[in-house]
């Protein structure tokens, strides 16, 4: 297991880079900068981010200042078709007092799937053909966190493969033939560690590049949000459909509503709002609690001092793996099913509205604790995997 | 048959000789002639004229609708949107009928207004960027969204009804 784990890391590190190497050779006619811009900031500084049917990547600062770039490369346009691809584009920035805005609205009929390329879709396209990349119907077992990171990392491209099967289109690495026309923009936005980001993303695409640690107030809609890691004991994301996924979330409020995929690797110190979400995550921390409302939980696995974990939740399927430590787990509640095993099932149920105890797995004493967890939860459906 | 070339000139200068009133009867003739010329041209090129646009741009109107209308892609998600919101409909029937928990099909039912209401505004904004894969992902995505959480509620919903002989009350 531990071999083919490796063969296939090793596969994907040589892929990447020999796609890397590929995306060089791409020689394109002309290249426009869109909007270049820096600004000054200091720690009261806000930058105010409006977002709307466009990708962008957010990196670290080498400095003090937010620096912005956007640039737009074509192949094989006509002149005028490339003013009028520019001018549907609405771009500004300004900075007022502490507060530095910058809108990017990307109003284009130049969006075909394949022509167009945002430069993180180069990469995607380019994975594309890797047959070891196969969609799998999804199993319901343990994963590893480094498995959970994985999927993470080659996200978007499940994502747009899924997008693109369910509209009867492959995805297709970009091959540049003589008279292709192609476009590829480039969005980059580089953030100092010490200032607050105010965000709003409608049907747009966040790759967060770098660890951040700012602290972050998001609203996004329809649109996809990728992290390294996240958190800041002041951030407030609340993501409503679209997807999310973070190889670790340290800190911070979060609210998920409709999202069909939410992916976090490690999670910790976290409150958690959520309703009609899929949620996984890899590995649950300290100080994590989630609120719940018709949501599919994922929990996999769980870190030797989790301290306590809380779920409230209404009509919720929890699939809960057990930790590996010792821990004690108990759950108030009524109407909830809960299945432990393949074969064995135990029901909990009390038809009326007030709650009780419904199940309850006692500390054993023979390991390290790790924590307990907690749940009240009502028209639940617990499926708990004890040594898988 | 031999002739002298000078009595042609002769002739011709008394040819040249004209009535006095030649010139009145000239003008008048040319003014009547004219004046029915003109019209009959004008209105003829009035009648071209307007059948010649409103054939192209009939013709123009229809290609732009038939290209909309025809485009692969406007053809697909409408097929595609078709298709999935019989399929919601009916799982939206099939959820009713077992639901029992009134605040829990009002749940269902706003959010399935509020996931419309989106749709709604995406597909609009997709008339204008046809082909834009970011819109073109949330229009999927929101179809998929309501038929799977209304299936995955009645999945729900039977295994919670389900009795079982080992059903313990507390």
């Amino acid at each position: 297991m531990k071999l083919q784990f490796k063969t296939v890391v090793l596969m994907l590190i040589t892929s990447v880079l020999s796609h890397g190497q590929e995306l060089s050779k791409i020689e394109m006619d002309e290249k426009h900068t869109i909007y270049k811009e820096s600004f000054a900031t200091d720690s009261n500084t806000t930058l105010v981010l409006n977002l709307e049917s466009t990708t962008v990547k957010i990196v670290d600062s080498p400095d003090d200042k937010v620096h912005i770039e956007y640039t737009m490369e074509f192949n094989n346009y006509r002149k005028k078709r490339i003013k009028e691809a520019i001018n549907r584009l609405k771009i500004s920035g300004k900075k007022e007092g502490n507060k530095i805005t910058y809108t990017a609205e990307s109003r284009n009929m130049f969006h075909r799937y394949d022509r167009h390329y945002y430069f993180e879709d180069l990469l995607i396209g380019r994975l594309a053909k890797k047959d070891s990349m196969r969609f799998e119907k999804p199993k319901v077992v343990r994963k590893s966190l480094d498995s959970i990171v994985e999927e993470i990392k080659q996200s978007d491209f499940l994502h747009r493969k899924r997008m693109l099967r369910a509209i009867n289109r492959e995805p297709r690495p970009v091959k540049q033939k003589k008279n292709t026309k192609l476009i590829i923009s480039k969005m980059e936005i580089m953030v100092p560690s010490h200032i607050h980001v105010r965000a709003t993303a409608e049907n747009s695409s966040m790759y967060f590049e770098s660890d951040f640690n700012n602290r972050l107030t998001l609203n996004s809609r329809n649109s996809k949000l990728k992290f390294k890691s996240v958190g800041n004991s002041l951030n407030v994301l609340d993501v409503d459909n679209g997807n999310f996924w973070a190889q670790d979330v340290t800190d911070g409020s979060y609210s998920f509503a409709n999202s069909r995929s939410v992916t976090i690797g490690k999670l910790s110190n976290a409150k958690i709002n959520s309703e009609f979400t899929k949620v996984q995550v890899g590995e649950i921390g300290k100080n994590v609690t989630l609120v719940d409302f018709n949501s599919e939980y994922f929990l996999y696995n769980w870190t030797k001092d989790f301290e306590r974990f809380e779920l409230t939740s209404e009509y919720s399927k929890v699939h809960l793996f057990s930790p590996k430590l010792d821990y004690h787990f108990i759950a108030f509640g009524n109407n909830t099913k809960s299945f432990a095993g393949p074969h064995q099932v135990n029901m909990n149920i009390t038809k009326k509205n007030e709650k009780g105890k419904i199940m309850e797995r006692k500390s054993k004493g023979d390991s390290h604790f790790s924590g307990e967890i907690y749940f009240d939860i009502i028209h639940g459906i617990i499926y708990s995997y004890l040594n898988e | 048959m031999k002739q002298d070339i000078r009595d042609f000139f002769k002739e011709a200068e008394e040819l040249k000789t004209l009535p006095e009133n030649h010139r009145t009867e000239f003008l008048n003739k040319l003014k009547q002639q004219s004046k029915r010329k003109i019209n009959a041209k004008f209105w003829l090129q009035v009648a071209a004229s307007i059948i010649l646009v409103t054939t192209i741009g009939y013709g123009l109107y229809n290609s732009s609708l038939g290209r909309q209308e025809t485009s692969p892609i406007f053809a697909e998600v409408k097929a595609i949107e078709i298709e999935y919101l019989e399929n919601i409909n009916t799982e939206w029937e099939k959820f009713v009928a077992i639901a029992d928990d009134k605040a829990l099909v009002e749940r269902f039912r706003k959010k399935l207004d509020d996931l419309d209401k989106d749709y709604k505004a995406l597909s609009e904004q997709f008339q204008n960027e046809s082909e834009n894969i970011l819109i073109l992902e949330s229009l999927v995505e929101n179809l998929q969204t309501r038929l799977q959480i209304l299936k995955d509620i009645q999945e729900h919903l039977k295994i919670l009804n389900q009795k079982n002989e080992h059903e313990i009350t507390i």
